[in-house]
């Protein structure tokens, strides 16, 4: 009967001190300071009123129309492009008091920013950077659908561009504090390092033969799993509901919706388990694993907004787009101050798809490290 | 009486060294077989190509006249297992402990709570059943180790040196206890370092030097290979002559 196997491997990892410490104390800690260090900028953004941004380009039709679309996209979220031709961005912004100065150039552009208006800096180098990343997806979408259609109805499509940009920009910059962001990103964060969950009871199966003394009984590969993917599912299940509540109690964090913003997580966690059990079952030591997750959960970490916003980032769309800590973060973060996201749907078949994958490699990997190798 | 258990050929090697070398005994329903050899003999090896977590390099073991490869769930099932390493878990208790190994089995509900105090008290762990396993002694833990292996009722009991570090009192119990087995019916096979316990419980010993059986019969056919008057040799003196004197470092 597995039930028993996963209840006391559950009771195992549940003894150690260590685990409760990794789920819920640390997060608690980490985001608390993150908070505080990053409640000033962040400020910042919000207080950001309307401003006005100078530009130069070279007239064309491409440019121009690109620059028609960004000043509409620009509009909506308060911020002016005038244009000051012939003139040097430096003298530029200090002579008419600009936040800052876009120079557009035949394929790139240079932003420049002044000390005294930083956010608006950064807000103005985030917008850039997100119209021309979706500028460029929508085109290649486009070029992609229009395939043998002709020139007029391409000019005419180019006006949904606009449109849809306006849609899209316009929800990019949601107006999140850094309690909310970082409060929900470390959850996020720390239930994908849960394989560490794991550790003292894969020691001891090994140090004192509790495996071999597992495999005389026959157990099949999968239960065998099984008794260590749920365990450690639900621990760190438990250990981040107190986690969960302790953020919402201490530090105030909103969570938008809580149902949906706990299934996702929990899908998270699953996820997480399940990378971990497949690394540890193919390298087959515990030290390793933990190096290798921990290192591909920083990258995608890195990538999808742990440390440094992924709202103001300057990470591309697609190297975000390979981070599954991405989709989480973004949904969880939109649940909270737009109580919906496009990307819940994204996380859910992100998350149940490594779910599905790494476990069945896992078994698969135990179940030929145990029969080939059988040491 | 009937052959329970039969290697055929069994060999393991691990690279180019030759841990078990072409073994062939047999296992009569009913024996305490005792199995000695120095240090790196390889009996441990032996020991665990027949409970099927070890695969031979060649070679195959039979169990009731079957095959491990299709009959595997139902000969495991009738295998006690107990390791030289003590294969408990320090942060459950007794009773989690025994629960954890015995339930493997298929065994569920009542029966197995009965199976575990039944185990628990066989191996004299009853008054600790509620303690860690971490909290207990060299010997408490051995007896809890063979504790764990008995739950599912096994008729073929593979003891790997259960007695190594613990003290006077605590190896006459198993010793007892061993014999209490067999006598209840159970096939035991025996590996010890103690030649006063082998030759006290064991019907039959092999002895085994790197990876090959060198002797195999009663205590009294051993003796009778290297003196006539076996009154005046103990199994000791039988097992250094037959291996010599020089150390074992593999
Ligand atoms: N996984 C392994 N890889 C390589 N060599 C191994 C492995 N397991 C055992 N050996 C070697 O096989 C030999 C036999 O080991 P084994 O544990 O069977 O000996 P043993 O007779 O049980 O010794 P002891 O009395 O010390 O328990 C030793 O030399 C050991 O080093
Ligand atoms: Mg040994």
């Amino acid at each position: 009967m597995i039930r028993y196997l996963i209840k006391n491997n559950f009771k195992i990892i549940s003894r150690n001190a260590i685990n409760i410490l990794v789920l819920t104390l640390a997060p608690i800690i980490v985001s608390a300071v993150l908070i505080s260090a990053f409640s000033a900028m962040m400020e910042k953004y919000e207080e950001v009123g309307a401003f006005k941004v100078g530009y130069s380009c070279n007239h064309d039709d491409i440019t121009d129309q690109y620059i028609d679309g960004l000043k509409s996209v620009a509009e909506g979220q308060g911020i002016s492009f005038v244009e000051y031709e012939g003139t040097n961005a430096e003298e530029a912004v200090a002579d008419y008091k600009l936040a800052g100065f876009v120079e557009f150039g035949k394929d790139s552009y240079t932003v420049y920013k002044t000390d005294e208006n930083t956010a608006e800096g950064q807000i103005l180098e985030y917008l850039l950077h997100a119209y021309y990343e979706n500028m460029s997806l929508a085109i290649s979408e486009q070029l992609m659908a229009a395939g043998s259609e002709n020139v007029a109805e391409n000019n005419a499509k180019d006006e949904t561009i606009g449109s849809k940009m306006k849609v899209e920009t316009a929800d990019f910059i949601p107006a999140v504090d850094s309690t909310d962001y970082y409060g929900i990103i470390y959850m996020i964060y720390f239930s994908w390092c849960c394989i560490v969950c794991g550790a003292g009871l894969f020691t001891a199966e090994k140090k004192y033969g509790i495996e071999k003394r597992q495999m005389v009984s026959g157990i099949s590969d999968f239960k065998e799993y099984l008794s260590k993917f749920i365990p450690m599912v639900l621990m760190a299940c438990g250990g981040l509901a107190i986690y969960g509540v302790l953020s919402i109690a201490l530090l105030d964090v909103h969570w938008g919706n809580i149902a949906l913003s706990a299934l996702l997580v929990v899908l998270g966690i699953m996820a997480a388990t399940a990378l971990g059990l497949m690394v540890y079952a193919i390298c087959d030591n515990m030290v390793v694993t933990v190096i290798i997750v921990f290192m591909l959960v920083w990258v995608w970490g890195f990538v999808g907004g742990s440390f440094e916003t992924y709202i103001f980032s300057s990470t591309s769309e697609t190297l975000k787009n390979l981070s599954p800590i991405y989709y989480e973060n973004r949904a969880l973060v939109e649940l909270s101050c737009m109580g919906e996201s496009d990307y819940v749907i994204k996380s859910i078949i992100c998350s149940s798809t490594i779910t599905a994958v790494c476990s069945g490699i896992a078994v698969l990997a135990g179940a030929i490290r145990r029969k080939g190798g059988k040491k | 009486m009937s052959t329970i258990l039969r290697t055929k050929d069994l060999t393991k090697k691990y690279g180019s060294k030759v841990v078990v070398d072409n073994l062939n005994i047999e296992i009569e329903e009913g024996e305490v077989f005792g199995l000695l050899g120095p240090n790196g003999a390889g009996k441990s090896t032996t020991m665990n190509m027949i409970c099927d977590i070890v695969r031979p390099t060649l070679g195959s073991v039979e169990f009731y006249g079957k095959d491990f490869k299709k009959n595997r769930k139902e000969l495991l099932s009738k295998l006690g297992y107990i390791p030289q390493d003590l294969a408990i878990h320090g942060r459950l208790k007794a009773w989690e402990n025994v629960e954890l190994f015995t339930s493997l089995y298929g065994i569920k509900g009542a029966e197995l709570k009965k199976r575990i105090d039944e185990s628990l008290e066989y191996v004299g762990l009853t008054e600790k059943k509620n303690d860690y396993a971490k909290t207990f002694s060299g010997g408490m833990k051995r007896r809890l180790n063979i504790a764990c292996a008995l739950g599912h009722h096994p008729s073929l009991l593979i003891f790997d040196e259960p007695t190594v570090g613990i003290d006077a009192q605590s190896r006459n119990f198993i010793m007892e206890k061993i014999k209490e087995s067999n006598r209840n019916g159970a096939t035991v096979i025996y590996t010890s370092h103690y030649m006063e316990e082998v030759e006290a419980i064991c019907t039959r010993i092999a002895i085994m030097d790197n990876g090959k059986i060198i002797a195999i019969g009663t205590v009294e056919e051993l003796k009778k290979m290297v003196v006539e008057d076996t009154s005046k040799i103990t199994l000791e003196e039988v097992f250094l002559t037959l291996t010599g004197k020089k150390l074992r470092d593999y």
